[in-house]
């Protein structure tokens, strides 16, 4: 075990034994990390942050490149996490479109079919807010022309529902022209 | 007022004199029985003005009883440099201090000339690494270089701790007809010491090694496998936060009061599978890793950060028998001193220098394939790659600042025609 490693440990038992506050050289293990953000959370009522999406134009040709923004907003007192997972795309959103049929725009890339894969591991502080650019096309096959509407969701770390399943957090629907 | 004897006309000589401030005669000659010449001197603390010279001559003397000189000399004005509303140029001033990355906003006088002049040709001399405005962004770090030519003031950070540095400044006149005058004296500052603590990155490797494990799909009764550098599980659910110890840890040390600021670089990265990259994963290369700066750190803005951390991850897909991941970055470290006071103008980050690391790693399914069953990864290598190596402001064309092309998230896999069954 080196130094650092002793020191990590030994800190680590003053902070079971101390108050549950976690020094800022100690969140680097991300266990303890994690751990902060759940004990931060335990009196959390949904939501914890909010999702506010926007597209770059609110109209784009078949093939090219459509650019949007997901704001992501800690709405609690405490830290939050907001880590990245890409692989194309970042797979901690879930991404959801509807023509102006209703009918489900199918996805281009799926976390399940992801192979390229990076985590991120990231945090907003309290009260603070994040913005994530994307490719609007790396998610759905837009392959016809229309009005498309759009949203995106993310998981609640903590708050689970009745089926012990991870609460979602919704965004705003936006609405873009796709033209051939 | 000076007046000098100069031509022996009956009934007295002839007077020259000048009217301005801070300005004496010398040298007077005459040259012939149209002209006269003489030296204009001026004093260090003379103001801008013209001078009106002029001979009188005795009453009994020839006409003119008076001539002027026309055009009438300019006095260009010693120029002063001013920071912070005092002056640090000239015989008295004291030297100036001030930290890597804080904002050195320059005025200086004169800013008007007498009418009919106006100041052109200004110029600086500055020593040291300096720039004149930093804007970083996920599309790259721009930098500006500071304004030295025709600005009578000037804003610029040094980049980079140095003694002694001298600031100088000068400029010229002209005049309507569109003549030029140079003669100012040069204004010169010196600041003593150009500081930055003595900042390093420490490297850490919590795990040693990288790790297969199994996570939850959200929505799904179902697991897939994943390699990662360091030991990543879900906190809880299907969702980060992620627990267990990451792949590296990067720890700066010796900032102060300061914020560090991290930007991490993919030197090279190329994942495949069976040997091969299906999925049309990179390779990245010199791309930016996520985002500027880099999220990775904790504690999480807009707190200032004490340390940064990764852990690359790799799916694996279960009718692959092997996967590799070969992973080459550079962590860049900048640091942002504290707001200098006495003005609103923000400090900005300056470069520390960079650390190479590295996560090589493959694993193998057990037969039969697609059961996904992995083998634990062969790390064949990890942890840092040579030592933290400080910027230098000729690393590269951006004064040591990291440079990239492209985002690794956004330019990310193209996985079109993929097909991967799901772990049960």
């Amino acid at each position: 075990m080196t130094r650092t490693a002793i020191h990590r440990f030994l800190l680590f038992g003053l902070i079971m034994a101390a108050p549950p506050v976690l020094c800022a050289q100690d969140q680097g293990n991300l266990t303890q990390y994690a751990e902060h953000l759940k004990e931060a959370a335990a009196n959390d009522t949904y939501p914890t942050f909010s999702l506010t999406l926007s597209s770059k134009a609110p109209e784009y040709h078949i093939g090219s490149i459509m650019w949007a923004k997901i704001a992501v907003t800690n709405l609690t007192n405490h830290d939050i996490d907001c880590t990245e997972e890409w692989g194309g795309i970042d797979f901690t959103f879930e991404y959801e479109a509807a023509d102006e049929d209703g009918k489900p725009v199918a996805r281009r890339f799926q976390k399940e079919h992801s192979a390229g894969f990076d985590v991120h591991p990231a945090g907003i502080g309290a009260g603070g807010s994040t913005a994530r650019e994307f490719q609007l096309e790396r998610a759905f096959k837009f392959d016809r022309p229309g009005k498309y509407k759009i949203r995106v969701s993310r998981r609640e770390p903590f708050l689970m529902d009745e089926n012990g399943d991870n609460k979602v957090v919704y965004s705003n629907w936006i609405t873009i022209t796709v033209t051939g | 007022m000076l007046r000098s004897p100069c031509a022996p006309f009956e009934g007295g000589p002839s007077h020259v004199t000048v009217a301005a401030s801070g300005v004496t005669l010398s040298n007077i000659q005459v040259v012939s029985d149209s002209q006269i010449t003489a030296s204009v001197d001026v004093a260090k603390d003379a103001p801008a003005a013209t001078a009106a010279l002029t001979v009188t001559n005795p009453p009994k003397a020839a006409h003119p009883g008076s001539a002027t000189a026309d055009p009438a000399p300019v006095v260009l004005a010693v120029p002063k440099i001013q920071w912070l509303g005092k002056t640090i140029s000239g015989d008295n001033a004291k030297t100036q201090k001030v930290k890597v990355g804080q904002p050195v906003e320059l005025t200086t006088t004169p800013t008007i000339l007498p009418e009919g002049y106006t100041v052109v040709n200004s110029h600086w001399d500055i020593d040291g690494y300096t720039i004149k405005s930093y804007q970083g962004s996920d599309a790259g770090i721009t930098l500006e270089e500071t304004d030295v030519d025709d600005v009578l003031n000037t804003t610029f950070y040094w980049l980079y701790p140095d003694t002694g540095l001298n600031v100088d400044y000068q400029y010229c006149a002209q005049d309507s007809g569109g003549t030029q005058y140079c003669t100012s004296p040069q204004a010169q500052a010196t600041f003593s010491n150009v500081s930055r603590p003595d900042i390093t990155l420490t490297v850490t490797d919590p795990y040693n090694q990288g790790r297969v494990n199994k996570l939850p799909v959200c929505g799904q009764h179902q697991k897939m496998a994943w390699m990662f550098y360091g030991d990543l599980h879900y906190a809880s659910g299907c969702t980060p936060p992620f627990v267990g110890p990451v792949g590296i840890d990067l720890t700066p040390s010796g900032g102060d009061s300061g914020i560090y600021t991290f930007a991490q670089v993919i030197e090279s990265d190329t994942p495949s599978w069976d040997g091969d990259n299906p999925f049309q994963c990179g390779p990245y290369l010199n791309v930016l890793d996520g985002h500027y700066p880099f999220l990775g750190v904790s504690p999480p803005p807009p707190a200032n950060p004490t340390m940064a951390y990764d852990g690359p991850g790799q799916s694996l897909p279960n009718s692959y028998s092997s996967g590799t991941r070969d992973f080459h970055a550079i962590m860049h470290l900048l640091w942002q001193p504290p707001q200098l006071a006495g003005t609103g103008t923000p400090s900005i980050p300056v470069p520390i220098g960079h650390q190479a690391w590295q996560f090589v790693a493959t694993t193998n399914q057990k037969p039969p394939i697609g059961r996904g069953k992995w083998n634990q990864p062969d790390t064949a290598a990890k942890g840092e790659a040579g030592g933290f190596i400080p910027a230098n402001d000729s690393d590269n064309n951006e004064h040591g600042y990291p440079i990239w092309n492209g985002v690794s998230g956004i330019a990310s896999c193209d996985p079109s025609n993929q097909t991967q069954e799901i772990d049960e």
